[in-house]
């Protein structure tokens, strides 16, 4: 019997989610394949994979589980994307370097309850229509913001001669990390962006029990 | 618990790591740093957590520390990281978070649970894991090794321009410029009244001679720091008159060097007699 299960994959960076499900399918041919939540193409970490019909209806329950990143975010600079595959779309150059703890104090007002804006370049639907179909056509795209739950928000790292900042979250379903860079620019009165983006955990699923691109045609033959 | 780590600075696997609290960057501490292209020290100062009853000034806070080396990494030092064994010390946070080409620690340096942990066990570590480890040894001033306690005791109530020696550069403050009540400025003075965090060594009463670095260039600056008699006598207030700068610094964050102690302070009968001293200890510290 062909393989069924869930599957936690490590995606490697400029692929998208949905060719992890095309390699996948190209292994073992299954219909009923999706995936729990999309990682960005520039974005690499945990892609919780489903293959069955009795798996994929548990897709949902991974999706609601809390997730940890870790980022990169890059002051200064704001692209069309907030990612760094976008185009450049303004620069705020920052004259004098941040302290540790203005940047502490900084992320600590998005602990807990906030309301964010997801990012145009995203899936979310408006009218029917996804925003990054809008988007592309250079469309104005007028997104609500919902509520995002952060748990935890730490600094791990603030390089004030490249002005990037390394953080980690721990955060409900919902939180873009595109956004929350977004944001976090503008608190410290400039711009930024994501530049790196690992999803390290989903609930308790983490990266060192994740499958690579290259082991899945193992894993998955191996039944 | 987690373990927190934050490094300031570049990413990159520090070449040397000197390990230390570091507290005054003094001529001992600088005896580590010249050889080291990163630092670990610990925040809060690990006294504080060992002896939940102390609390203690520091002559140096993280974010100056980030001023005398490139990279920097801030290890949250509480409860869980006072207990790990030396062992787990070392293997746990050295070697899986950092993991240094070359370690410099003084000779007084102890980690670890009751502070087991020895330069001895230190190097048996280093020896074992392969990695060069270089242990210096104090830097003495006259007939005394150079401490940060004694430091500070002398900053705050003895012989402060000694404390400054020992230090071995002026002594760094930074803080925000907050308002006044304008009575410099009413006096011909206009003085910038700074506030610096809770934990910062505020040396004793008297008046300075310093510098103020305002975007990479540094002016020369009286500093003025007491009790302000007419209000809340609680309160120490640190007062810098900024010569040859004019401009708006409210709200600002600046780095204040203090270079020498001039004299302590003195009330004066009227306004008059307080301008001709200051005009005095102007000329005093930087001639006519």
């Amino acid at each position: 019997m062909a393989f069924e299960g869930i599957l936690t994959v490590n995606k490697p960076a400029a692929i998208t989610s949905y060719d992890v499900i095309r390699t996948i399918k190209k292994i073992i041919g299954k219909d009923k394949i999706g995936h729990a939540g999309t990682l960005d193409p520039f974005a690499t970490g945990i892609l919780i994979i489903a293959i069955g019909r009795k798996f994929t209806k548990q897709l949902a329950s991974y999706q609601a589980m809390p997730k940890t990143y870790r980022f990169t975010i890059q002051l200064g600079t704001e692209t069309s994307t907030l990612d760094p595959d976008g185009e450049i779309i303004s620069e705020s150059p920052i004259s004098t370097p941040y302290t540790i703890q203005s940047i502490e104090n900084t992320l600590n007002t998005f602990k807990g309850e906030t309301k964010q804006t997801p990012p145009a370049f995203s899936a979310k639907k408006i009218q029917g229509q996804r925003a990054y179909k809008l988007a592309r056509k250079g469309k104005e795209v007028k997104l609500e913001p919902t509520t995002i739950t952060i748990h935890e928000i730490n600094l791990l790292n603030y390089d004030p001669k490249t002005q990037q900042i390394e953080c980690r979250i721990n955060c409900e379903k919902g939180t873009y990390v595109r956004s929350l860079s977004r944001d976090i620019a503008l608190q410290l009165n400039t711009v930024g962006y994501t530049k790196t983006l690992v999803r390290e955990a989903v609930g308790n699923h983490t990266l060192d029990t994740a499958l690579t691109i290259d082991q899945l045609e193992n894993h998955l033959t191996k039944n | 618990m987690a373990i927190k780590l934050i490094t300031y600075g570049h990413k990159k696997k520090p070449k040397s790591l000197g390990l230390g609290v570091f507290d005054g960057i003094h001529k001992g501490h600088q005896a580590i740093l010249s050889q080291c292209d990163a630092l670990l020290t610990f925040n809060p100062h690990p006294v504080t957590i060992l002896h939940n009853t102390i609390t203690l000034d520091r002559l140096t806070t993280v974010e100056e520390m980030t001023h005398y080396i490139p990279q920097l990494f801030v290890l949250e030092f509480n409860k869980m990281i006072a207990n790990l064994s030396a062992q787990d010390f070392l293997n746990k946070i050295i070697l899986e978070k950092i993991n240094p080409s070359h370690i410099v620690i003084g000779y007084d340096y102890h980690f670890g649970k009751n502070k087991e942990g020895t330069p001895e066990l230190f190097k048996q570590w280093c020896n074992s894991h392969n990695v060069p480890i270089t242990i210096v040894e104090p830097i003495s001033n006259t007939d005394q090794i150079i401490k940060s306690k004694a430091i500070r005791t002398h900053l705050k109530e003895g012989d402060v321009n000694q404390a400054l020696n020992d230090l071995g550069h002026p002594y760094l403050m930074i803080g925000t410029v907050i308002k006044g009540d304008s009575r410099g400025k009413e006096l011909g003075f206009p003085t910038a009244n700074l506030k610096f965090p809770t934990e910062k060594l505020i040396p004793k009463k008297g008046v300075y001679k310093g510098n103020i670095t305002i975007e990479n260039k540094p002016y020369k600056t009286m500093i003025y720091i007491g009790n302000r008699p007419t209000f809340n006598t609680k309160t120490t207030t640190v007062e810098a008159f900024i010569l040859d700068f004019k401009g708006n610094l409210y709200d600002q964050t600046i780095c204040l060097y203090i270079e020498q102690y001039l004299r302590p302070e003195k009330t004066f009968p009227n306004k008059e007699a307080l301008i001709s001293q200051i005009n005095q200890d102007t000329q005093n510290a930087y001639g006519p």
